[in-house]
């Protein structure tokens, strides 16, 4: 049931994109400038229909459907065959996105440092401990010295400082 | 001639030390946890950006060379392909590995892998000079079919299904008319400030291919595996030496094999190893030993994945054809110092090409060297754990998307397609066609638009891009690519069917009997 509501809105998604590609198109006044992206907009709705049939040949496969069920829609990856760790693919997301979305304001050396210790402290498995948090906040030191070195000083790209320096 | 001239060139103390660094991390970025070759080339093609075109292409080739080789320390040490192309290196390297043997099994594996290599490298050399002139004879309609030929290709090969993969590779295509079109001025699909200059390739590039995978490691933190490890005994290397001498047969053919696929855009190390590996038991006179640790599984396996990667080069220094997905990536780091693959490469930058494929060759023997000498501290890199690769892997994108144009927005757009690819993983959709199409994208629409004014003087469209020998040769092939991809699905859940009608029938069998 799960593949069937996953295989539902991929199916959803596949005819979405071109449909709003074409649709962005028809604001562009130069015909020759949309000629191309038009016929792969086309290529794409095909393939997105062929998708659909397929996706109703396995549904009439998997028959007798409990048809409400589809309408409650869940995360796709809930009840594999392996459990999906949500919360540690959670907090990694959340904590990627505070880094890129901040990295300018307080300088990238400073995010990449606080962003590499936050990692291994938030998605450690194993019971934290001063003496091994200690040892994550060298390493994360060693390896953001190591970045400073290469990008800074090696290959001299201009990193924003933000408030950091 | 010429290339004996650059081959010379690759001698100087820089250059070495570039050959020499690469295959080294090469064979760490193998080794370690989670890494494809393709994903390491990823995240070193913006170190490149700040270097000579040439040393820049030196240090990609010999990653990449070596990331091959080095996927197999994985396989053989913990049974888990360090790359695809390592899968059936598991078969006897680990069985080997198991019966206290892993260090003969890694010198056997290095060695295989450099004369394989070599054999794939002198293929480049004596076949891409003449494919080359062939195509400089090629027109805008000729030029767009083989783009097309190279995404779909790809699309049809490396993913879950064959509409999937087409799809996928039209997205990319689509992906890389996002922004100013060239030759009219006008925007499209720019719907944030961030969109106006387009996708860069590179920050798109780390998103696609490193992203999904940062996400895959932390899905597995905290899993345990089950791991060989060795002390180094006396002895071994000439063992292993003499099993390559006794073997001519298996490593001949296991390079024959992989150069011959490894020019099949798409088809890439992990076909040639499998299909290597079922000619030599096919080919053994004991062919029921094969898969119980012995040298002649390693030797036909490892020398047909690392020749796949010379001839892999064809196509896309010769077209501009990515043969592989780590061919588009270093596609990638061509087109970063503003040059394009194709004939005029070799005529316009003869030093960079000529010195590029000459690197390759003594990257392999530099390769094979270092690799007996670090394969037995390997354990090192493969116990790092899970998570410092999560957050070394993510901070490495981000500095290196941001660093090729200093610009923020690249780094947003790594992560956002990053973040859209592992959603769509999960559904079966593989990253390469992506790729493909977006590195080929500009070159599609600009000989389309070239052509299309050409053909507008002409006898209209369908007859310039539809006629001429060229144009239906790539035309049956783009065909040919597609069916061939159908068929093989459609012959795949039939077996698979089959075979659950079997367990279904079997598990039947057994409850009436209870």
């Amino acid at each position: 049931m799960i593949n069937a509501r996953k295989r539902l809105l991929e199916t959803t998604v596949m005819l979405a994109i071109p449909t709003v590609a074409l649709y962005m198109l028809d604001d562009i006044s130069i015909s020759d400038a949309k000629i191309f992206p038009k016929y792969i907009c086309y290529g794409m709705l095909l393939l997105a229909a062929i998708n659909a049939i397929q996706l109703w040949a396995y549904l009439n496969r998997i028959r007798p459907l409990n048809w409400p069920t589809f309408l409650r829609w869940s995360l796709p990856f809930k009840g594999g065959p392996i459990p999906f760790p949500v919360r540690r693919v959670g907090v990694s997301l959340a904590l990627m996105a505070v880094y890129i979305f901040t990295m300018e304001s307080i300088g990238f050396y400073l995010a990449g440092l606080l962003f590499f210790v936050l990692v291994l402290l938030a998605l450690d498995p194993a019971k934290p401990t001063p003496a091994g948090a200690g040892k994550k906040v060298v390493y994360s030191l060693v390896f953001m010295t190591v970045i400073y070195i290469l990008f800074s000083i090696m290959l001299g790209v201009v990193i924003p400082g933000g408030i950091a320096l | 001639m010429e290339f004996f001239t650059y081959f010379l060139a690759c001698f100087t103390p820089l250059k070495i030390a570039l050959m020499v660094g690469g295959a080294i991390g090469g064979i760490l970025l193998g080794a370690a946890p989670g890494l494809s070759p393709t994903m390491a080339v990823a995240l070193l093609v913006p170190f490149t950006f700040h270097m000579d075109p040439a040393e820049g292409l030196i240090l990609l080739g010999a990653v990449y060379t070596a990331a091959v080789a080095g996927g197999s320390i994985t396989a053989i040490l913990i049974n888990i392909p360090g790359a695809p192309a390592n899968i059936a290196t598991m078969f006897d390297g680990h069985t080997m590995a198991k019966k206290g043997k892993a260090e003969k099994a890694l010198y056997l594996s290095f060695m295989s892998s450099g004369l394989g290599g070599l054999f794939g490298v002198a293929v480049l050399i004596l076949f891409t000079p003449p494919i080359a002139r062939m195509a400089m004879e090629f027109g805008p309609a000729e030029l767009f079919w083989l783009a097309i030929f190279g995404v779909t290709v790809i699309a049809g090969l490396s993913s879950g299904t064959v509409v999937k993969g087409l799809y996928a590779g039209s997205f990319g295509l689509l992906l890389s008319c996002i922004g100013e079109n060239p030759v009219y001025g006008v925007e499209r699909f720019v719907f944030s400030d961030k969109l106006t200059g387009g996708i860069a390739i590179i920050p798109a590039l780390i998103g696609l291919f490193a992203i999904p995978q940062i996400f895959t490691l932390v899905e597995t933190i905290g899993q345990s595996l089950q791991r060989e490890s060795f002390k180094a005994q006396k002895g071994v290397l000439r063992e292993a030496l003499s099993d390559i001498l006794r073997h001519p047969r298996e490593w001949l053919m296991g390079s024959v094999v992989g150069s011959f696929i490894g020019a099949i855009p798409g088809a890439g190390g992990q076909v040639a190893g499998l299909i290597a590996y079922d000619q030599s038991k096919k080919m053994s006179k004991t062919p029921e030993r094969f898969g119980t640790g012995i040298p002649e599984g390693i030797i036909s396996v490892e020398s047909s994945n690392n020749a796949t990667v010379g001839p892999a080069m064809i196509p896309l220094l010769t077209m501009g054809i990515p043969g592989s997905p780590t061919a588009a990536v270093l596609l990638g780091g061509l087109l970063i110092h503003g040059l394009f693959p194709g004939p005029e490469l070799f005529t316009k930058h003869p030093d960079v090409a000529y010195t590029f494929i000459a690197s390759m060759l003594v990257a392999q023997v530099a390769m094979v060297i270092f690799g007996i000498m670090i394969s037995r501290y390997s354990h090192i890199v493969m116990n790092i754990p899970n998570i410092f690769m999560v957050a070394a892997v993510t901070v490495l994108c981000v500095f290196g998307s941001y660093s090729v144009q200093n610009s923020m927005d690249d780094v947003i757009i790594m992560f956002s397609l990053g973040l859209m690819m592992y959603l769509t993983s999960r559904n079966s959709f593989s990253p390469a066609p992506v790729v493909l199409g977006l590195i080929l994208g500009p070159l599609a629409e600009d000989n389309f638009s070239r052509g299309k004014i050409i053909a507008q003087t002409d006898d209209g469209l369908a007859s310039y891009f539809l006629t001429g020998n060229v144009n239906m040769i790539v035309i049956a092939l783009c065909a040919i690519s597609i069916g061939w991809s159908v068929y093989s699905e459609w012959k795949m859940s039939r077996n698979n069917a089959a075979t659950r009608a079997r367990a279904a029938s079997n598990t039947e069998a057994a409850l009436s009997q209870a």
